[in-house]
């Protein structure tokens, strides 16, 4: 059997500031963010500076006509919180305009795929990054994610109190 | 579920209720072979179980196919 290859693309598009993000988490949000950042490093080689990748997070843009209930109702996940495009990069944290292509993706997800976007955590210094992705190396893979932790709690913070769907 | 079961953590955001997943694995993760069956975790939803349908990269991505439906839930307005 063949298996397409999942691609991430990158949307040219404005990000005005007062745009809504959603962003799904639970109880366990600042550690299961943490791991996805460090587990998909390697789909996002080649975004980041001299061939590196980058450290993602997953969120949804309430725009281009999609509402804010239809990105709940996409995912599985019981809560979700908001915070906005400006406050999310006025904190320093990058933002891109990103679609995963998976041709095995559900279509209600596929169906949003025009408003994803990765919020980018700072990079983490090592040269290792230059060739190496952090699951391939549980030393490397360590160092990123005490890297990575203090970041997220500061961005997770930036979203408002959870809601329960 | 077997706690000898391998776990693999995923982020639903990037999956949804997609009923076949490819998944990045983890250097220790990488023992795991085609038809085996693996734990799936993610935050915020209840663990569920996967067949490992094939691997790809030479075993550095697994495709997992779920063996139920992801949850769903109602909507409850507070938007």
């Amino acid at each position: 059997m063949w298996w397409a290859p999942v691609s991430i693309t990158i949307r040219a598009e404005p990000a005005p500031a007062a745009i809504t993000l959603v962003i799904h988490m639970g109880a366990g949000a600042i550690e299961s963010v943490v791991s996805a950042a460090v587990r998909n490093y390697g789909e996002y080689r080649g975004l980041g500076p001299d061939g590196s990748g980058v450290f993602a997070v997953s969120v949804f843009a309430v725009a281009g006509g999609i509402t804010e209930a239809e990105i709940v109702e996409a995912l599985p996940q019981r809560s979700f919180a908001r915070s906005t495009i400006g406050a999310v990069t006025g904190a320093g944290f990058g933002l891109l305009a990103t679609s995963i292509i998976d041709v095995d993706v559900d279509p209600a997800i596929a169906a949003i795929q025009n408003v994803h976007h990765d919020i980018v955590l700072p990079a983490l210094d090592d040269p290792r990054l230059m060739t190496l992705d952090p699951l391939e190396d549980e030393a490397l893979e360590a160092a990123a994610r005490e890297h990575l932790a203090p970041h997220v709690v500061r961005l997770l913070a930036l979203f408002g109190p959870r809601q329960h769907r | 579920m077997p706690n000898t079961m391998t776990t693999i953590e995923i982020d639903y955001s990037r999956y949804g209720r997609s009923k076949r997943i490819t998944v990045p694995l983890f250097k220790r993760e990488r023992s795991i072979e085609v038809g085996e069956r693996v734990r799936v975790v993610g935050d915020d939803v209840p663990e569920r179980s996967a067949i490992v349908a094939a691997l790809l990269d030479d075993g550095r991505k697994a495709v997992l196919e779920f063996e139920d439906a992801a949850p769903t839930t109602q909507v409850s307005g507070d938007r």
